[in-house]
Order: structure tokens, then C-alpha cells, then sequence
């Protein structure tokens, strides 16, 4: 029979730890005996129902990353393995995480964050959304149909999405939320908006967006955070801290395709009034035209007609002019024919010469015995004065 | 990029500004109302530039890089 090995106490505890070290397990219980220390917590959890009692130790560092107010009563579920504290022999459960379980657990520690960091002003902090949104950093997890509702419904921008992949659900969720947004806001991605994204769920699932941690890095974010978390009764606290909150992931998209729209519904608006008021001042100067046009051209038609009128006038005049003259020179012939001595001959006047042959025109120009030579119709006749008597005509 | 959403803002604000003034004024000179009117076209111009029916573009972050940060 091969001898036993022997121990020493510390080696038997630790070749006893080596062992319980791979017993990770998840035990779910009612927290009792609960002390808070700076060098961690201390607790025992037990059954409802049936006698035994864990005790459990949480480190400090990991009791901050909680992000949970425990107390006596509370229903947790925790992770971790156990092992034996060598100093004290003392068989306990570390626990490397936890969860609050149960609907009266998780109500009351929602109410009472509520009212806390109500008081403190987180829910206080309502920055506007950017116009334009353009970069958008998403936290959420990759796998389910959250991530694909969100992107159906975003309108086609051509924006940048930024996906964090992370757990929404279980312990690890709140790390994840946190180095998401934490990533972000170091991030050199010139985010425009920060969106975090699950679908609906119950107070137990969802109390990751329950949980302070998270709450406070919202409330840090230096860029505008919209939660869009699904939800029944209570609003997530995150959904509370955030700067816009929707009730699902879909409506989350459908406020960054409202940040477009004072150019998407505005731009064809705009179009349509400019087009209008330059239209306007067109007719109008068309108008302006037309009745302009109209007034030249009357006046040239007038000008034409006065200038025709002119024209026809003065054709008249000539006309007048040659017809008074044609009849001015009948006239004058016609009284010169009148005034024709042959004629006067002919109608039995006669016309005297004396001897040198002047035309005897007064009595005064002859004297008795006097040659005279008259003039008549058909002939001449040489006659002798007798007597010369005056006569006044 | 802020910068360019500044200037979109500022671009529509000037638009919004043209069509006031055609709509504010009741005797338009032509060679004003004319260089507004090409103003104003130039600015649609530009900001419908900026809604081109463009894909989204989609990226995962890689943990990976962000662990070893």
C-alpha cells in the first residue's frame, strides 16, 4: 500500500483551492449578514425556503463595477467559485459577479435609484440632437434584430455607423454599455450621436439599462446619447438619463432621419417659393413689357398715319395747285382770245393811225385836214379829218 | 465636419433668406431679382448635393484593437 501524502496545512489548502477554483457556478439566493468594507463585501446568501447559507466575498474593485446598492433581503444571482480563505480556514464563495434577480428585488432597487439620481439631476441633462446627423456610434449587440430594425429604418443619408458590439443582457452587460460609451467619447470618430439600442425585455432583463453605472456614463457623455430600449411599465433609468429617449430601437432611427429634415422636407419647399417670387417678378416686368410695347407701337402706327396723311395732303396740294394754274392759264387764254384786235375788227371796231403811223388813241392827236388811215375788218381806208369835236366819255 | 453642418445650416439659412426678400418685395429691380435668383440656384444646388440618396455605411468596432489600447 503506496503512503499516504502529507500536507502541510497551506499546501493541503491550496491543492484544495486548485481544485474548487474550476467550480465555477452561478447560485442564486437572498442576501443576509451583508457588511460593506473598504477591503470588500461580505455576505451570506441563503434559500427562501430551505436551511444553508454561502458565505460570499466580493472584492472591492469588483463591487464598484456593479453599479448595484445591495442590502439584506435583496435576491441575487452570483457568479463566480468557490474557495477556502487560508488565514481563517473558512470555506466561502468569491463572487466575480452579480446580478439582482427577482421582480420585488429589482422594483425596488429601480425605485430607489430613480429617486436618487432624480435628486442628483441626471434626468435633468436634455441636449438637443445635432441637425444633419451624419456619424452615429451604436451600442448594442451584433446578433439579434435590433441592430438590422435600426438600420431598416434609417432613411439613406449616407451616414457612418459605428457598431460596439455588446451582451444587453447578464452580468457582463453593464461593462459592456459602459466601455461602449466610454470607447465612443474617447473615440477619434467625431460621433454626432451616440445611440443604445435593445429590444423589450422584463425588469430583470433589462437591468442592466437599470444600473448606475450605466446611468452615470450616459449622464458623461460628452455627445448626445439617444436610448431606444423597448420597455413596459417602468422607462429604463438609461432611457431617463439620456438626451432622447424612444420606446423602440426603429423610432431611435427615425430621429436621426428627422435631424434631415429641415433640408430633406424644407429644400423642395424653398425651391418651389424662389421659383415662385422670381416667376412673380418676371410676369411682372412682362407685364411692364407688353404695355410698353403696346404704347410704342400705337405711337408709331399714329406716326405713320400722320405721316401718310401728310403725304396724301400734300399730293393734294400739288394736284390744287396744278388744276388752278391749268385753269388760271384757259382763263388767260380765253381773255386773251376776248381781247384779240382781229376779233374786235371783225366785230365793227376800228383802230385809227395818223400819217406817221401812230395809233390815234384821243381827239387832241389829230387836227382837221389831217391824213388818217383806219383799220377795219377786212381791210384799210385812207380818209381826211373834217372836224374834231371833244367828248367826255 | 462640424464645420460642414455649420455650413449647411448657413446655406439654408441664406436660402430661406432669398426667398423672404422675392417675397417681401413688391418692385423687384430684374438684375436683382436676377442675381438672387442664381444665388438661390446655386444654393439648392448645393445642399441637394447633400441629400444624395447615399448608402449607409456600416462598421463593426474591433475589440480586438480596443483591448490591446
Amino acid at each position: 500500500m503506496q503512503e499516504a501524502r502529507i500536507f502541510s496545512v497551506s499546501d493541503f489548502l491550496d491543492y484544495l483551492n486548485d481544485f474548487l477554483v474550476e467550480e465555477h457556478a452561478v447560485v442564486a439566493g437572498e442576501i443576509s449578514d451583508l457588511s460593506i468594507h473598504p477591503s470588500g463585501v461580505y455576505f451570506s446568501l441563503k434559500d427562501e425556503e430551505e436551511e444553508g447559507l454561502l458565505q460570499c466575498y466580493l472584492n472591492p474593485y469588483a463591487y464598484r463595477q456593479l453599479g448595484v446598492e445591495l442590502e439584506n433581503g435583496a435576491k441575487v444571482k452570483v457568479e463566480g467559485w468557490p474557495e477556502i480563505y487560508k488565514p481563517r480556514g473558512k470555506f466561502s464563495f468569491k463572487v466575480q459577479s452579480l446580478e439582482l434577480s427577482g421582480e420585488g428585488t429589482l422594483r425596488k432597487a429601480y425605485e430607489a435609484l430613480k429617486k436618487k439620481l432624480e435628486s442628483e439631476g441626471l434626468f435633468d441633462q436634455k441636449r438637443p440632437l445635432p441637425q444633419f446627423i451624419e456619424r452615429i456610434g451604436v451600442i448594442t449587440s451584433r446578433t439579434g434584430a435590433v441592430i438590422a430594425d435600426f438600420r431598416n429604418n434609417l432613411e439613406s443619408l449616407g451616414c457612418k455607423l459605428y457598431l460596439f458590439d455588446t451582451r444587453v443582457e447578464g452580468a457582463k452587460a453593464v461593462d459592456g454599455l459602459v466601455q461602449g460609451l466610454e470607447y465612443f467619447n474617447s473615440s477619434s470618430l467625431h460621433l454626432d450621436v451616440i445611440v443604445m439600442i435593445r429590444g423589450g425585455g422584463s425588469l430583470e432583463e433589462l437591468q442592466a439599462f437599470n444600473n448606475e453605472r450605466v446611468a452615470r456614463a450616459l449622464f458623461a457623455s460628452k455627445i448626445p446619447t439617444i436610448c431606444g430600449i423597448g420597455h413596459d411599465r417602468d422607462v429604463p433609468i438609461a432611457s431617463l438619463v439620456a438626451d432622447q429617449q424612444t420606446s423602440t430601437p426603429s423610432i431611435a432611427a427615425t430621429l436621426v432621419n428627422a435631424s434631415w429634415s429641415p433640408l430633406r422636407a424644407d429644400l423642395p419647399l424653398l425651391s418651389a417659393r424662389l421659383l415662385h417670387g422670381y416667376e412673380g417678378v418676371l410676369a411682372a416686368k412682362r407685364d411692364m413689357l407688353q404695355k410698353a410695347q403696346s404704347v410704342f407701337t400705337g405711337a408709331l402706327t399714329h406716326m405713320f398715319r400722320s405721316y401718310r396723311e401728310g403725304a396724301s395732303r400734300l399730293v393734294r396740294a400739288a394736284e390744287d395747285a396744278i388744276m388752278r394754274t391749268r385753269r388760271r392759264i384757259e382763263e388767260s387764254a380765253r381773255y386773251l382770245a376776248a381781247a384779240s384786235p382781229e376779233r374786235n375788227l371783225r366785230l365793227g371796231y376800228s383802230i385809227i393811225f395818223d400819217e406817221s403811223g401812230r395809233v390815234v388813241k384821243e381827239v387832241g392827236h389829230v387836227r382837221k385836214g389831217a391824213r388818217i388811215k383806219a383799220r377795219v375788218g377786212t381791210g384799210s381806208l385812207q380818209a381826211i379829218v373834217e372836224t374834231t369835236q371833244t367828248e367826255s366819255i | 465636419m462640424a464645420k460642414e453642418k455649420k455650413k449647411i445650416s448657413n446655406s439654408l439659412k441664406k436660402l430661406e433668406e432669398i426667398v423672404s426678400w422675392f417675397e417681401d418685395q413688391d418692385e423687384v429691380d430684374v438684375e436683382e431679382g436676377l442675381s438672387k435668383m442664381k444665388e438661390g440656384a446655386e444654393l439648392i444646388k448645393e445642399l441637394k448635393g447633400k441629400l444624395t440618396d447615399a448608402e449607409n455605411e456600416f462598421e463593426e468596432i474591433k475589440k480586438e484593437l480596443l483591448d490591446t489600447e
